[in-house]
C-alpha cells in the first residue's frame, strides 16, 4: 500500500488574528473504512487530477529556501501528528472568512519516490435524518459537514526524492472556485507560497505564436477566418487564468482549427499548461498592423510581416518631390486571392 | 561506479542535454531580441567530465555531497547572457524574469570589500517544457537550468579565470592569484568607468 500515514486536522479561518487557535488533529487509520477508502482515491489520482503545474517561490534573499516547502518535506520525511498540525498552522493563518472553515487531509506515500499530498474540503451545511423505532424520526441540523460534495476541493501533490533538488515543483487544482483569481491568492500564492509554473508572459506569448502559425498553416478560408477571430476573442481574457485548451473550448474553436492549434505547440502537454494571461504581452506577438492611405486604401498584414508582404516606396507628390512633410508611399504586394469580404465599416 | 555514470551520463549528454540546449539558446534569443545592447547568448551542457567530477564530491564526513545528482545538480544546462554595461544586467533580469520563473537569484561577489574575484548575476530557473523536444520525456529532462548574466568585462575575466585558475596539475602561487584579482578589479573599474560614461551620453 503506497500510503504511509493520513493526518487531518480542522482548519478555522484565522488570517491576521494575533493568537491563532489551537488546530485539532487526528490520524486516519486504515481501519477508517470509506473514509480511509476516499482519500486513497484521491491520492490515487492526483496526478492527473492536479493538473496546474506550480513552483515554489525563493526566499527574499534568494536562497533556495521556501517555508512551506519545508514544512511538505519535512512531513514527507517524518509523517508525524505534530508536523502535519505545522502545515494545518500554516494554512490556518492565511484563510480568511471568506474561505471559511476547512478540514485538511495531509497524506504522505512512498510510491517510487515519495509522494505527498493536500487536500482541503471546505465546511457545509446539511440535514441528517436518523429513523427510529416505528415511526419515529429524528431530523438534525449539522452545521460542521465536510465532503458532502465530494467533489468540491483544494489539492496539491508532490513526488520525488527528498533533496534539495525536488519538491520544487508540484499540482495543483481546485474544484471549489469559479474565480480564477481566488486560486492564486490564497491556495497557490498565501498558503503555497508559489506561482504558475509557466509566467503570464511566456505562456501568452506562447499562444501568440502557435495562433499565428496555425493561421498561417490553415488552408481553408473559414479555419483562417476562425483563427483570426480567436485572436481578437482571447484579448477579452486579460489577467486570467487559462490554458490553450481552455481558449480552444471557451471561443467554440473547430475541431480543425483546434488540431491547427494544438500542432503548433512545441509540445503536446503544453496546450494544457495553464498561465495567467496577458493581453499585453499577446498583441507584441500577434498584432496587425493597418495602414490607411489618403486616396482611400486600407492596408492590413501580421505586424512582424508587413514590411516582408508589403513592398514601400516614397514616390514623388505633386506639389513636391519625395522627403517632404506629406510624403507619398507606394505600396505593392502580389499574392493568391484566398478571401473577399464587404465590410459595414472599414475597421 | 564512476565509469557506470560517465557512460550514463555521456549517453544523457548527447541525446538530451545537448538538444535542449541548443533549443533553449534559441527561445533566450527569441525573448531578448528586442533588448539593447547583447553581446552574445550562449548555452552548453555540462560535460560529462564536469559532470563525474561534480557528482562524485563528497562532503566532510564522506558522505556524497549529490547522491541524486540528476536532480541535485542544477547546471546541467547553463545559459548566458552578455551584456555591455552594468545598467543592462538589471534591465535584462527584468525582461528575462518575465518569461522564466526563478528559485534561486544571487549576486555573486567576493566575500569581502577587500577581495577581488568573480562577479556575476546567477539565477536557477525553471527549465520551459517548450525547450524539451517531443522525443524526450519532461519526467527524464532536468527541472532547471543555470542562467547568468554578466557584462562584457565580467564575461571576459570569468573566461580567463576558467582557463587559467582552475589547473589541479598546476595550482596558481600567491602572486599568480593576486595577479588574477588584480585583473578582476581592473574588469571591476573599467565596468564602473563605462556605466559612468554611459549615463553621462544617456545610452542607458
Amino acid at each position: 500500500m503506497p500510503i504511509t500515514r493520513i493526518h487531518s486536522f480542522l482548519v478555522l479561518p484565522s488570517r491576521s488574528e494575533q493568537e491563532q487557535p489551537e488546530i485539532g488533529g487526528t490520524q486516519v487509520a486504515r481501519t477508517a473504512g470509506k473514509l480511509f477508502g476516499m482519500i486513497s482515491k484521491l491520492y490515487d489520482n492526483a496526478l492527473q487530477d492536479c493538473d496546474i503545474d506550480i513552483t515554489f517561490h525563493h526566499a527574499e534573499d534568494g536562497t533556495q529556501v521556501n517555508p512551506c516547502r519545508t514544512l511538505f518535506m519535512q512531513y514527507a520525511r517524518s509523517p508525524t501528528i505534530e508536523n502535519g498540525r505545522a502545515i494545518a498552522a500554516r494554512l490556518q493563518a492565511v484563510t480568511t472568512h471568506r474561505s471559511g472553515l476547512g478540514l485538511l487531509f495531509v497524506v504522505a506515500g512512498d510510491e517510487a519516490a515519495k509522494r505527498f499530498m493536500l487536500s482541503r474540503f471546505p465546511a457545509d451545511e446539511g440535514v441528517v435524518a436518523e429513523r427510529g423505532a416505528g415511526r419515529q424520526l429524528t431530523v438534525q441540523f449539522l452545521e460542521q459537514v465536510f465532503m458532502k460534495n465530494a467533489h468540491a476541493y483544494k489539492s496539491v501533490v508532490y513526488a520525488g526524492p527528498l533533496n534539495q533538488g525536488s519538491f520544487w515543483s508540484g499540482k495543483a487544482v481546485d474544484k471549489q472556485i469559479n474565480s480564477s483569481k481566488e486560486l492564486s491568492n490564497y491556495w497557490i500564492s498565501d498558503f503555497l507560497a508559489s506561482d504558475l509554473s509557466t509566467t503570464g508572459a511566456a505562456g501568452s506569448k506562447r499562444l501568440a505564436v502557435a495562433l499565428r502559425s496555425a493561421m498561417r498553416k490553415a488552408d481553408d478560408v473559414e479555419v483562417k477566418a476562425e483563427l483570426l477571430s480567436a485572436v481578437q476573442l482571447v484579448r477579452g481574457e486579460n489577467g486570467r487564468t487559462t490554458s490553450a485548451a481552455q481558449v480552444a473550448e471557451r471561443l467554440n474553436l473547430s475541431e480543425t482549427a483546434t488540431d491547427l492549434l494544438r500542432n503548433e505547440l512545441p509540445r503536446p502537454e503544453l496546450f494544457d499548461e495553464r498561465f495567467r494571461f496577458s493581453r499585453e504581452e499577446f498583441d507584441q506577438h500577434v498584432a496587425f498592423r493597418s495602414v490607411e492611405l489618403s486616396n482611400g486604401a486600407i492596408l492590413t498584414a501580421e505586424n512582424s510581416r508587413f514590411d516582408e508582404v508589403f513592398e514601400q516606396r516614397e514616390v514623388a507628390d505633386r506639389r513636391g518631390v519625395a522627403g517632404t512633410t506629406r510624403t507619398r508611399m507606394r505600396f505593392s504586394t502580389e499574392g493568391e486571392v484566398v478571401n473577399e469580404q464587404l465590410r459595414k465599416t472599414a475597421r | 561506479m564512476m565509469e557506470k555514470l560517465l557512460a550514463d551520463y555521456t549517453v544523457r549528454y548527447e541525446t538530451m542535454l545537448q538538444p535542449i540546449a541548443a533549443m533553449l539558446e534559441d527561445l533566450i534569443m527569441d525573448h531578448v531580441r528586442s533588448a539593447k545592447r547583447i553581446d552574445r547568448v550562449s548555452t552548453r551542457a555540462k560535460s560529462p567530465e564536469r559532470f563525474v567530477a561534480k557528482a562524485t564530491k563528497v562532503n566532510d564526513d564522506g558522505t556524497p555531497r549529490y547522491p541524486d545528482p540528476y536532480v541535485q545538480i542544477q547546471d546541467q544546462i547553463g545559459a548566458r547572457v552578455t551584456v555591455y554595461y552594468l545598467p543592462d544586467v538589471d534591465s535584462l533580469s527584468g525582461l528575462l524574469l518575465k518569461y522564466f520563473r526563478p528559485i534561486e537569484e544571487q549576486l555573486i561577489v567576493p566575500d569581502s570589500e577587500w577581495e577581488f574575484g568573480y562577479f556575476g548575476l546567477h539565477y536557477v530557473l525553471v527549465l520551459p517544457k517548450d525547450v524539451v523536444p517531443p522525443s524526450i520525456k519532461l519526467e527524464d529532462a532536468p527541472r532547471f537550468f543555470e542562467l547568468q548574466i554578466k557584462t562584457l568585462f565580467q564575461h571576459a575575466w570569468s573566461e580567463a579565470n576558467h582557463d587559467l585558475g582552475y589547473k589541479p596539475e598546476n595550482p596558481l602561487d600567491s602572486n599568480q592569484k593576486r595577479l588574477l584579482a588584480y585583473t578582476s578589479a581592473q574588469a571591476w573599474g573599467a565596468d564602473r568607468e563605462f556605466e559612468q560614461l554611459a549615463r553621462e551620453l544617456h545610452v542607458v
